[in-house]
């Protein structure tokens, strides 16, 4: 009679049966990517606009109040522990924890293809890491499979400790990863050394540990494994797609052919579908003469002030590719019909534009094959122009970002060599808000710079609150993490 | 030494009965009437007593002595203690039964204009609760049968002549077909059924042939629906204008745009619909066989989309029956059934037929017939410009699209035309059995069950374009096969003895059942031709090929055994026992046991139950029963595994840097191998009375079901970094009580008559849940309000979950007093809701939601009176429940020019102190579109049949050869009784956790029909 009870289930396979082939070792590391590149693009759960909205760039946007109410409450610091987008952020963020533990716990470091996969698999983890302790603060540090008797007592860990995983996963993975060029022509979405090296920086600069900063950015330059593009457009172009000045980014594609019918909304879909919801709101748009630049769902419209930013530091020519506005709309043969749309200050960011050459068919609105980048050359320069900054190093802090200033595209005067002490900081804090604009980094700059009140207050933001995020509902009231101050 | 007698038997008025049992008392020797009421037995001798038993009459005993030829009367048996009633793998006597069993029988079911047996169940019995999912053809229903015990799946299990069906699929039988149903309510009537009958289980007998009999009987029914009058008006052209003017939303007409009242899309999309039944059965037998062979067919057109929204069945059926030896008996229960449906979307606020109805202003037009291209508004002529495939209609007019409303709406008219899905299931249900009666006492059956569908649906899409985001761009098309296949083996004996005044029956079996679904499916584009000819994948090119297919095992082995005890039929007992195991746990948690005992004593019949009350009350019967069912309907095989899949949540792949996917396998969630059913545990305890020569029946009982173990979708932290698909994690108690009273003439003047009526109330509460639960979020509204249905402990299971408010802001010095508290999250102005802040903390969010309703009722009930004179017959038939909410889902503020009721208009608030009843015009406030202001009482009753017959005299039928002449005419669903003024307040869903939410839902049509039936 057991044997009757004994009936298999299609298409599973028991855990002990995996991650022992290099093909098994392979596909748990490609979940794990899979799994991050969901974080940002769930329908509607993007970690990218978690990290932008709360900033001073741009309005959540939309056709009013009630579209998309997380966004919106992250918009305007009303948020709660119960908002869907951090709760599914954050549980999407351990879901990456989780698959990389399973990679790093279970496949044996047996040839150079398993030790490679293994690594990326640190890196992996450190990057959700270092999202989760910068979003959330203390946060619990899981490295296997929790049993469910321990939920309960698991608890949040000193931000100290998540650091020294991250930095102990980094270390460990960057011995092991090739350089980008190592890499085949496919595999360049997949950490590399200096990625790895990169992310190491930045987990230094956001613990303020200048020097060991200073170190890894200083291994990232020195590679000559990359550079800059011609032009911040370029970078956001489908052919700066894991180009030169790509470290490391998110791959997504427009050859689906998704349409109504058959787009995966309660899943993961294969396109961007946050850079439709992030097109100037189609009901009343017509681009501009020329402008490849469609009609999309209207969020994440940029504010005045940050175009108003690029205005004062004469910096038309970035400017022009990363926002812009109804009067230079209407002057170049394209037209907006309401004036009231929500939230709408008059500026639309095209950083992550709404661009037809980027999408496909059969229906444009669904079939955005646009990548998030989240480690480019510029960055890196710009962090490294700061850890050297604050390690007394203001030369080659200016000469920095100077680079990043004298490209060809932006071609802006340098910075002067009279520009130094605090002068020499506000320069490179405008640099990173007008180079890295819409891109997910400026409201956690704010942060730790220390400027998120005075920058933010008008829009809501509370000091002693809003540095953090709330901790989800579940594991606050559930499970007992301290919720975070305020909230 | 032996011989033969015969005679005649017949009924009360004269007239002879066939088929009825004579057999000679101690054995299992006799015969059976024929067609003329006659018999002949023979091994009589002189100490011969021959009994004669039929059904509805009472037995007689005769003593043969030296007569050879006699004649009986037999006496309807007008107290219906000898009435038998079907239980689990067996009968029994209804005076004998210690659970809580209702019956309905065919007489009630036949003239019913519905398709679906479930349906037909709504309001007949106390206990039982019906919920269509939807009113068009061939929609499906939510049972609940003492109350809603589950957050998932809560349908009870049906058995047909003991063939155990899905509870989802009660499309395929035929109301003619049903000769009577059961419904086990009390655990200890289910626990038969372990681990299946937690639900509740209703039994469905089908007719068989009786014997010396030969019949052929004929019923038919016509009927003409149409949608109810006074459903909700939407807004006018002019007044849509005006509200979303003062709403301040654009795109918006200007009132010079506006002329006249514009387009009624509720008229337009709903027109009277045909129905028709037909239903010819040839029935009769032998002394040593019997048949019922039945044809049945069934046709529904909808009121909205006409044949495109159409239920189709046609059903064959072959019950025999063959006495091959003394002890044997073999036959088999046999249908076939075929159903062609099509439908179109609703219960949805994304863009279905009637969701766009509701949504599109009314001064779009539906086409634009007369209008010259280059009038055409110049929306319009863009899109043609454009080159998107607008549609036409037959007279090659553009069907209307409006400037305003845009989003996943467009024009229902042109989406009915471009309708082409179509489902077919053949289906074949049945059994064959053998009863094998070795030794007297002893019956055994073994029998082998069939249930097998097999299902294809053909759709394909048309180019079409009505915006956006609401259009084919490319001619797609899709097919599916799909087939489930249930086969059941069951062997169970029985044993009766009796000695002294101690009657036993003894039941013991076993059954294994295993169940498998296949599904193939594909799906293709890019048509060659738009035609229905060319929209199978064939003629596509192989390119945009997506194929799909899966298989799905589970089994289930029982074993099972009853014992049931009477002393003189005054002291009555019970027991069962059930064991079940199943693949779809774990090994080592595959079984579970499942008992039960109950208890009656029949105190009327005790020798001290005072004659001047016995002459009164003359019937009582107090029970009780207390009993363990499961409910496994809601796991899956292999829920309980962590294993690695290639698709969690989605297939896993991820583009690489040349675009080209890299495979990828993860876990698919946490794992839990303590994953069982859920256990529902239920006490009832009943009171049966009778009055006046049985006249005035009244019985009452009183439930407490507590479903423990519930199966609830799991809330692991999210540091667990997975789901937890399911866990047992909860409790769900129902309680409340049911009352049935049925009162009749004194059978001495013309006007004959009975009424009938049956109440439950329903305490519905989830009283325990999981701390790691805290609450489970259900169903969203639009794309603002989400969690509007919550499953929390100490309140109704899904119950509404929103922002409570208190009454409208009337001037500014309200407004300004509360702005002093609430600093963020709404900003209200003048005529907009006073919005609690729960949770004090000066912020209007999510965190202020609480219970704002609740669509589990507080009583339902059902009554019926039946009047005769004469030839002439008269129904009425009535059903209600009362103190439900319901939730008008279908308003989105993200799409705020989308039309509305007309009551938002006609109600708004409008200045000082006008109105403290409904809200000032606004369409896009996501706080008061997630308030209570959406929440609405949904009592009603409804009268589901008033009936008017006539049945020809037997004197004329006689000459015309036929016999039960009746022709009738019915109002069914005619006329409603309700305050709720959205579109239907029987506003189902096929989601558990959406019950209670309107989200354009289908309404249920009213019915006229005219119906005649004869047998000859």
């Amino acid at each position: 009679c057991d044997d009757f009870l004994d009936q298999t289930v299609q298409g599973q396979l028991l855990e002990n049966e995996f991650y022992l082939s290099d093909q098994d070792a392979l596909q748990a590391v490609n979940a794990t990517y899979d799994i991050l590149g969901a974080e940002y693009n769930t329908a509607w759960n993007s970690l990218y606009l978690l990290k932008t909205l709360p900033s001073d760039e741009s309005n959540a946007g939309g056709a009013n109040n009630g579209d998309q109410p997380g966004y919106q409450t992250l918009d305007d610091f009303t948020l709660g522990s119960l908002n869907d987008k951090v709760v599914a952020i954050w549980a999407n963020l351990y879901a990456t924890v989780y698959r990389a533990n399973k990679v790093i716990n279970n496949v044996k470091p047996e040839n150079d293809l398993r030790k490679r996969v293994i690594a990326e698999a640190k890196v992996l983890r450190a990057f959700a890491y270092f999202e989760l302790v910068s979003l959330w603060g203390e946060v619990p540090l899981v490295l296997e499979e929790v049993d469910a008797s321990k939920y309960a007592s698991t608890g949040r860990v000193e931000k100290q400790a998540i650091y020294t995983q991250i930095e102990t996963d980094l270390t460990e993975a960057i011995a092991i990863l090739p350089m980008k060029s190592q890499y085949s022509a496919g595999d360049k979405f997949r950490w590399s050394k200096g990625a790895a090296q990169a992310l190491l920086g930045k987990a230094h600069l956001y613990q303020e540990e200048w020097a060991n900063a200073v170190t890894q950015f200083n291994y990232v330059i020195s590679s000559n494994e990359y550079a800059l593009e011609d032009s911040v457009q370029h970078v956001f172009a489908k052919s700066g797609e894991f180009g030169i000045e790509s470290l490391f980014e998110l791959s997504f594609v427009n050859t689906e052919k998704y349409d109504w019918g058959n787009f995966p909304w309660s899943a993961k879909p294969e396109s961007n579908i946050h850079i439709q919801l992030m097109g100037p709101r189609s009901d009343y748009y017509k681009p501009m003469n020329g402008d490849s630049l469609t009609g999309g769902w209207g969020m994440n419209v940029a504010k005045k002030k940050i175009y108003d930013a690029f205005v004062a530091s004469g910096d038309e020519n970035r400017r022009k590719v990363t926002v812009f506005s109804v009067a230079e709309l209407k002057a170049n043969g394209g037209d907006w019909t309401t004036d009231n749309s929500w939230d709408f200050e008059g500026y639309w960011q095209r950083k992550y534009g709404s661009f037809s050459k980027q999408t496909g068919t059969p229906t444009p609105e669904l079939n955005y094959g646009t990548n998030f980048r989240l480690i480019r050359y510029a960055d890196v320069l710009l962090m490294a122009a700061e850890a050297n900054y604050r390690n007394g190093d203001e030369g080659t802090a200016r000469t920095l970002i100077n680079t990043v200033r004298q490209r060809k595209g932006t071609s802006l005067p340098p910075i002067d060599n009279s520009v130094t002490g605090n002068a020499l900081f506000q320069a490179l804090v405008t640099e990173r808000q007008l180079e890295l604009a819409f891109e997910g980094f400026r409201f956690l700059d704010l942060v730790r710079w220390g400027l998120a009140e005075q920058e933010l207050g008008s829009l809501g933001f509370q000091k002693g609150k809003h540095e953090v995020m709330p901790i989800p509902y579940v594991d606050a009231t559930s499970y007992g993490l301290p919720q975070n101050d305020g909230y | 030494q032996d011989r033969n007698v015969t005679g005649n038997v017949r009924d009360e008025n004269g007239q002879p009965i066939p088929g009825v049992n004579v057999l000679i008392k101690g054995t299992s020797t006799g015969s059976v009437t024929d067609l003329d009421g006659r018999f002949n037995v023979s091994g009589i001798n002189e100490n011969s007593v021959l009994v004669f038993s039929f059904v509805g009459y009472l037995s007689q005993e005769v003593t043969v002595g030296t007569q050879s030829s006699f004649d009986v009367s037999m006496k309807p048996d007008i107290t219906q203690l000898g009435e038998v009633v079907v239980v689990g793998y067996g009968e029994q006597k209804k005076s004998l039964l210690t659970g809580a069993i209702s019956s309905v029988k065919a007489e009630e079911l036949q003239t019913v204009s519905v398709g679906r047996v479930d349906q037909a169940l709504q309001g007949r019995t106390a206990g039982v609760a019906i919920t269509p999912t939807s009113g068009s053809p061939g929609s499906g229903t939510k049972i609940r049968i003492r109350g809603t015990s589950s957050n998932q799946s809560a349908d009870p299990l049906f058995i047909i002549d003991g063939v155990r069906t899905g509870a989802s699929g009660m499309d395929f039988l035929s109301p003619n077909d049903i000769a009577s149903m059961e419904i086990l309510k009390d655990a200890a009537s289910a626990a038969i059924y372990g681990a299946e009958g937690a639900n509740g289980v209703v039994i469905i007998t089908t007719k068989k042939g009786r014997a010396n009999t030969s019949e052929i009987t004929y019923s038919g029914q016509f009927g003409i629906q149409s949608v109810r009058p006074n459903m909700m008006k939407l807004m006018n052209a002019q007044q849509y204008q005006q509200y979303m003017e003062k709403a301040g939303v654009t795109p918006r007409p200007t009132a010079a745009d506006v002329a006249g009242k514009g387009t009624d899309w509720f008229d337009e999309i709903f027109d009277n619909a045909p129905q028709q039944s037909h239903s010819l059965n040839f029935s009769g037998g032998t002394d040593k066989s019997t048949y019922f062979i039945a044809g049945n067919l069934f046709q529904q057109e909808g009121i909205a989309g006409g044949d495109k929204s159409q239920f189709n069945r046609y059903t064959i059926r072959i019950n025999t029956s063959h006495k091959l030896k003394e002890w044997l008996t073999v036959g088999e229960n046999l249908s076939y059934i075929n159903i062609q449906r099509r439908g179109l979307s609703e219960d949805s606020e994304y863009g279905s037929l009637v969701g766009s109805a509701l949504a599109l202003d009314p001064t779009t037009p539906v086409t634009y017939a007369g209008v010259e291209p280059a009038n055409y508004p110049q929306h319009v002529k863009d899109a043609l410009t454009a080159g998107q495939p607008l549609v036409k209609d037959p007279n090659g007019n553009y069907f209307g699209i409006s400037p305003y409303v845009k989003g996943e709406f467009g024009n229902p008219i042109a989406r009915i035309q471009e309708a082409k899905g179509r489902t077919t299931q053949n289906k074949l249900l049945g059994n064959v059995y053998a009863e094998i009666r070795p030794i007297k006492g002893l019956k055994y059956t073994t029998r082998l069950n069939l249930d097998a569908a097999f299902q294809r649906n053909h759709n394909w899409n048309p180019r079409q374009w009505y915006s956006s985001e609401s259009n084919v761009s490319l001619a797609n098309g899709s097919d599916n096969w799909e087939e489930w296949y249930t086969w059941q083996w069951e062997n169970f004996a029985e044993y009766n003895k009796s000695f002294a005044d101690h009657n036993f029956t003894l039941l013991a079996g076993g059954s294994l059942q295993k169940y498998s679904y296949n599904t193939l499916s594909g799906s293709y584009a890019d048509l060659f031709r738009e035609e229905d000819k060319w929209s199978y994948a064939r003629y596509v090119p192989d390119a945009t090929d997506r194929i799909s297919s899966d298989l799905s095992t589970q089994t289930l082995a029982s074993v099972f055994g009853r014992l049931n005890y009477d002393y003189k039929g005054k002291y009555l007992f019970a027991a069962t026992i059930r064991r079940d195991g199943s693949s779809k746990l774990a090994s080592g948690h595959q079984w579970g046991t499942f008992p039960s005992v109950s208890a009656g004593w029949v105190v009327s019949s005790e020798e001290f139950f005072p004659e001047n009350v016995g002459n009164t009350v003359s019937f009582m019967k107090i029970r009780a029963s207390w009993g363990q069912n499961g409910s496994l309907s809601n796991l899956n095989p292999g829920q309980w595994q962590s294993a690695i899949s290639t698709n969690v949540g989605g297939v896993i792949r991820y583009p690489d840097a040349l675009g080209t996917y890299q495979s990828g396998a993860a876990p698919t969630q946490l794992e839990n191998p303590y994953l069982t059913w859920e256990t529902s545990e239920q006490l009832d305890l009943g009171l049966e009375l009778r009055f006046i020569d049985d006249r005035l029946g009244f019985t009452v009982d009183y439930f407490n079901k507590i479903t423990r173990d519930l199966i609830t979708p799991g809330a692991p932290p999210g540091f667990a970094g997975n789901s937890l698909p399911f866990f047992n994690g909860g409790e769900i108690t129902n309680k409340g009580f049911e009352f049935e009273a049925s009162y009749r003439d004194n059978g001495q003047s013309a006007l004959k008559y009975s009424i009938s009526a049956n109440l439950t109330t329903l305490s519905n509460e989830v009283t325990y849940l999981d701390r790691s639960v805290k609450q489970l979020s259900g169903t969203n509204v639009g794309t603002s309000w989400g969690s509007a249905t919550l499953f929390k402990e100490g309140f109704p299971v899904w119950f509404f979950n929103g922002y409570a408010t208190e009454g409208i802001f009337q001037n500014q010095t309200q407004i300004d007093a509360y702005k002093e508290k609430i600093t963020g999250g709404y900003t209200p102005a003048l005529g907009y809701p006073i919005i609690k802040d729960i949770n004090n903390d000066g912020q209007i969010n999510e965190s202020d939601f609480t219970i704002i309703g609740s669509p589990q009722p507080d009583f339902y009930y059902g009554g019926r009176i039946t009047l005769g004179y004469k030839g002439f017959d008269l129904l009425v038939f009535v059903q209600g429940q009362h103190g439900n909410d319901i939730l008008m889902g279908f308003n989105r503020t993200d799409r705020p020019t989308a039309n509305k009721p007309a009551f938002f208009y006609e109600d708004q608030w409008n200045g000082e102190n006008s109105t403290n009843i409904w809200f000032t015009a606004n369409t896009s406030d996501s706080k008061i579109y997630s308030s209570d202001y959406m929440i609405f009482n949904g009592s009603y009753a409804r009268v589901r049949q008033l009936q008017l017959g006539y049945t020809l005299p037997g004197s004329i039928a006689e000459n015309l050869r036929v016999r039960n002449v009746r022709a009738y005419v019915s109002f069914d669903n005619y006329f409603t009784f309700t305050k709720y003024p959205g579109i239907d307040p029987e506003a189902g869903s096929n989601n558990n956790n959406s019950q209670g939410i309107d989200r354009g839902v289908y309404p249920i049509p009213r019915t006229f029909l005219a119906g005649l039936t004869f047998t000859f």
